[in-house]
C-alpha cells in the first residue's frame, strides 16, 4: 500500500485530493437524514417547500425548452441554409452566453417599470391601463431561455457539423422535404446533445440566484439562502440541500437514460460536409428576424439601455471600488481558471487509460459539481470549513478567520462548481487524439510527466483554452458563491452590479455592468474561435 | 538484439482470452511477419510487447532481458522496444527533425551525429524542416521508422506499415525496407495482412489462424 502511494504521480495525488473533498463535501449532508425534524423545518415542509419544488421545477423545465427550442433551431438554419447574414449570425448568436441573467433582470424590471425605456415606447402606441412587469415566472424563461440557449446552440451546431452531407443528400433523394429532414432525420440524432444540453440549461437554472432573489421567487436557490443566512436555521437548508440533490440525480438519470443511444458510426471513412442550400426569400426573412429578435432580447437591448444610461451616470458610480472590484474579479477568475485547468487535465490524464466502469462513474462524479446548485455548494463548504476555521482562530489567538480571509472557501467552491466545463472540454481534446501519440511517446523512452507536457498537452492546448475562457466567462458573471463566501470587503465586479441593484441604484452599475459584458463578450468570441479552430465538442456537458 | 516470448495469455474481457499461450522467437537481424484475420490480436500483440498493456501471464525477454513475467513488468519507457504504429502517429506540432530527435538521448554532438546517420539511413535530408501534415504517406513512413530507431531499440515492431499507401509506392517501400532493415541487425516483428508481405520481406511467418479469435501456439 505505502509502496502504491509512493509510486503515485503528480497528476494521481491532485485527483484524489480533489475527488476525496468533493466526496467529503456531498457526504456531509447525508446523516442529516437520520436526525428527527425540527419543528422548523416542519413548518418549511408545510408552507414553502411544494411551492418551491413546483416553481424550480416550472422555471427550470420551461427555460430548457425555450432555450432548447432557440438553439437547436438556430444551429440548424445556420448549419444547413444559406441566408442573408449568416456568417455574421453564426458567431453573433453565442454572444448571449456573456450576459448574466441577473444584469437582465435588472435591465428589463427598470425598463419595464413606469416610465422606463420600453413602458414609454409601449405607451407611445397603446394605452397601458396598468404597468408592465417582467418579474414574473414568464420573464424569468424569457430572460433565461434567450440567454442560456447559447449551450444548446454550440452542442447542436457542433454536431451538425460532424454530419456527412450524404445523409442529407439520401433523405432529399428518397423523396423527404425539408421539415421531415428535420423532425425524422437530424432531431432522432440530435437527441443525446440536445438534452445534455437542455439539462445543462435547466441546472443552470436551478443554480441562479441573481435573477430569482431579485424577482423574488420562491425556488430552491433564493430558498437555501433564505433559511440559511435570514432564518439561521442551517438544519432545513441541510435537509432541503438533500432534496435538491434527489432532485438532480433524478434528473441526471433521466437523462442518461434518454441519452442512451446506439454508436452510430458511418460506412465511409471519407466524410464530405453538408452543403448549406438556400431558403425560399419568405423562410429567409423569418430566420433573420427570428435571430435578430432572439440576440436583441438577450444582448442588445441591455447593452444599448446600458449606453443610454452611460450619460447620467454620476460619480458614484466611479469610486474607488469599481477598480478594486475590476481588479479582485481578473484575478480571482484567472487564478480560479488556471487552477481548474489544472486538475482537469490532471483528472483527464489519470483517469483517461484503462477505460473501465469505474473510471467512467469517477468522471461523472468529478462533474457533479456542474449539477448541483450553488447554494448548496456553498453550504457544504462552510459545514465542512468553518468549525476548522473556528478551530484556527481560537487555538492561534487570531484576530481574523484565516481560511476565510485567504479565499480557501470560495476557491474551493468556484473549483468545484466549475470543474465540469473545463474538464469536458479537455476530456473533448483527449479523445480526439486517442492515445496513439502518447504510446508512441512512451516507446521513444519519454515518462508519464513528459509526454503529459510535450505530446498532450500541446495536442489538446485548443480545447483547453477553449474551456478555460469558458470558465472565466461564468466566473466573471458568478454571483452566488462569491456573494456568501468572499471574505469582508472583498467585491467583484458581479458583486458590485448586484449591491447596486440592490439599493435601487442599477443606472449607476452601468460601467460596470458594459465593462464586464465587454470583457465576457471578448472571451466568448474567442472561445468559440478555438472551439471551431480545435474541432471541439462544444457541447459542454 | 532478439525477441522470446513463452507462453504470452491475454484477455480485454475475463473468460474471453484473445491472446492464449503464445510462443515465438525472433533472432538479431531476423524479420518475423505475423500475419491474421482482422481482430485477431495482431496490434494487440505489438501494445505487449511495447509494454502499452499488460499480460494476464508469461514471459517476454528483449535482447536476453526479461521485460515481463509474473514479477517483472518494465514500462514501455524501459524495454528498448522501437514501435512503427499503424497510421505512423507523428507528432503533428513538431518538425520531422523534431519527430526525430524527441527520443534521443545522450549529448548535443551524439544527438546531431545519431540524426544525421538517420537522415541518411532513410534518404530523408530534403523533409527535416517539414511539419508530418507536408509529407506523402510514403514520407511518413521513413520520419516514422527513422524516429522508432532513434532510441536505439533492440526489437522493432512494425504494424501494418504499408496499411495506408497506394500500391505502386508498397512496392518500391517494400525493397526499401528491406534493405534499411538488413543494416540494422535488430530483430524485427512485421505485422500484416497482406501475404505479398510475408513472401517479399520475411524470415519467417506466423499465421494467426483462419477464423479463430485467438493467438494458438506455435
Amino acid at each position: 500500500m505505502i509502496k502504491r502511494l509512493q509510486s503515485l504521480d503528480l497528476f494521481q495525488i491532485l485527483s484524489i485530493l480533489f475527488l476525496s473533498l468533493l466526496g467529503v463535501l456531498l457526504l456531509q449532508f447525508f446523516p442529516a437524514l437520520f436526525t428527527p425534524s425540527s419543528s422548523a423545518w416542519m413548518t418549511v415542509q408545510n408552507y414553502l417547500l411544494t411551492p418551491m419544488i413546483i416553481n424550480s421545477i416550472i422555471l427550470a423545465g420551461g427555460s430548457g425548452l425555450l432555450a432548447g427550442v432557440i438553439g437547436v433551431g438556430a444551429a440548424y438554419m445556420v448549419t444547413l441554409y444559406d441566408f442573408p447574414f449568416r456568417k455574421i449570425l453564426t458567431w453573433l448568436l453565442v454572444l448571449p452566453l456573456a450576459m448574466p441573467s441577473y444584469v437582465l433582470a435588472y435591465v428589463y424590471t427598470s425598463m419595464t417599470s413606469f416610465q422606463g425605456t420600453l413602458d414609454q415606447f409601449i405607451r407611445f402606441f397603446i394605452p397601458l391601463s396598468q404597468p408592465l412587469s417582467i418579474a414574473n415566472m414568464g420573464g424569468a424563461i424569457v430572460l433565461f431561455g434567450t440567454t442560456l440557449y447559447p449551450y444548446v446552440y454550440l452542442a447542436s451546431r457542433s454536431f451538425l457539423l460532424r454530419q456527412p452531407a450524404s445523409l442529407l443528400d439520401s433523405a432529399r433523394l428518397l423523396g423527404k422535404g425539408e421539415p421531415a429532414i428535420f423532425w425524422h432525420v437530424f432531431l432522432p440524432l440530435l437527441k443525446p446533445a440536445l438534452i445534455g444540453s437542455v439539462v445543462l440549461v435547466m441546472m443552470e437554472v436551478l443554480n441562479d440566484y441573481g435573477l430569482t432573489s431579485y424577482f423574488g421567487m420562491n425556488v430552491f436557490a433564493t430558498g437555501i439562502f433564505r433559511l440559511w443566512f435570514n432564518g439561521n436555521d442551517v438544519e432545513s437548508a441541510i435537509r432541503l440541500s438533500l432534496i435538491i440533490l434527489f432532485v438532480v440525480l433524478i434528473i441526471l438519470w433521466i437523462e442518461s437514460g434518454l441519452r442512451k443511444h446506439k454508436p452510430y458510426g458511418y460506412a465511409t471513412t471519407r466524410i464530405k460536409a453538408i452543403q448549406r442550400i438556400q431558403l425560399p426569400n419568405w423562410v429567409k426573412a423569418i430566420t433573420v428576424i427570428f435571430m435578430l429578435v432572439v440576440l436583441s432580447i438577450g444582448f442588445f437591448i441591455p447593452l444599448l439601455q446600458f449606453m443610454l444610461w452611460f450619460p447620467f451616470v454620476t460619480t458614484v458610480a466611479w469610486d474607488a471600488f469599481f477598480s478594486l472590484a475590476l481588479w479582485n474579479t481578473v484575478a480571482l477568475s484567472t487564478g480560479i481558471a488556471l487552477l481548474i485547468a489544472l486538475i482537469a487535465f490532471a483528472l483527464n490524464q489519470t483517469l483517461r487509460q484503462p477505460k473501465s466502469f469505474f473510471r467512467q462513474g469517477l468522471k461523472r462524479f468529478a462533474t457533479l459539481g456542474y449539477s448541483v446548485p450553488g447554494s448548496i455548494i456553498a453550504l457544504a463548504v462552510v459545514m465542512l470549513f468553518a468549525p476548522i476555521d473556528r478551530w484556527l482562530f481560537v487555538q492561534f489567538d487570531l484576530n481574523f478567520l484565516v481560511l476565510t480571509s485567504f479565499f480557501v472557501l470560495l476557491v474551493i467552491a468556484l473549483v468545484i462548481r466549475y470543474f465540469a466545463v473545463s474538464f469536458n472540454f479537455t476530456e473533448s481534446g483527449f479523445q480526439k487524439i486517442g492515445m496513439k501519440f502518447t504510446q508512441a511517446s512512451y516507446t521513444l523512452g519519454k515518462s508519464k510527466m513528459a509526454t503529459a507536457f510535450l505530446i498532450d498537452l500541446p495536442m489538446i492546448q485548443q480545447g483547453l483554452i477553449a474551456g478555460t475562457l469558458i470558465v472565466m466567462v461564468d466566473l466573471f458573471k458568478e454571483l452566488p458563491l462569491t456573494l456568501f463566501l468572499r471574505p469582508l470587503g472583498f467585491d467583484t465586479l458581479a458583486t458590485r452590479i448586484f449591491q447596486f441593484a440592490s439599493d435601487e441604484q442599477v443606472l449607476q452599475s452601468t460601467p460596470l455592468a458594459l465593462l464586464l459584458i465587454g470583457i465576457t463578450s471578448v472571451f466568448v468570441l474567442f472561445a468559440n474561435r478555438f472551439m471551431i479552430k480545435g474541432k471541439i465538442d462544444e457541447s459542454i456537458h | 538484439m532478439s525477441l522470446s516470448i513463452k507462453h504470452l495469455s491475454f484477455r480485454f474481457i475475463p473468460q474471453t482470452p484473445l491472446i492464449e499461450d503464445f510462443s515465438l522467437s525472433i533472432k538479431a537481424g531476423e524479420i518475423t511477419a505475423l500475419v491474421g484475420l482482422s481482430g485477431s490480436g495482431k496490434t494487440t500483440l505489438i501494445q505487449l510487447i511495447a509494454g502499452l498493456i499488460k499480460p494476464a501471464s508469461g514471459t517476454i525477454e528483449v535482447d536476453g532481458t526479461i521485460v515481463f513475467n509474473d514479477t517483472i513488468n518494465l514500462s514501455p519507457q524501459q524495454r528498448k522496444v522501437g514501435v512503427v504504429f499503424q497510421d505512423y502517429a507523428l507528432f503533428p506540432h513538431f518538425t520531422v527533425e523534431q519527430n526525430i530527435t524527441f527520443g534521443m538521448s545522450g549529448s548535443k554532438q551524439d544527438k546531431k551525429n545519431h540524426l544525421a546517420s538517420l537522415i541518411q539511413l532513410l534518404d530523408i535530408a530534403d523533409l527535416v524542416r517539414r511539419y508530418p501534415y507536408q509529407l506523402s504517406g510514403g514520407q511518413m513512413q521513413r520520419v516514422a521508422i527513422a524516429r522508432s530507431l532513434a532510441v536505439k531499440p533492440k526489437v522493432l515492431l512494425l504494424d501494418e506499415p504499408f496499411s495506408n499507401l497506394d500500391s505502386t509506392l508498397i512496392r518500391r517501400l517494400r525493397t526499401d525496407l528491406k534493405k534499411i532493415l538488413a543494416t540494422l541487425n535488430i530483430a524485427v516483428l512485421l505485422v500484416t495482412h497482406d501475404p505479398v508481405d510475408t513472401s517479399d520481406m520475411a524470415n519467417q511467418t506466423i499465421n494467426l489462424g483462419q477464423l479463430s479469435s485467438s493467438i494458438k501456439r506455435q
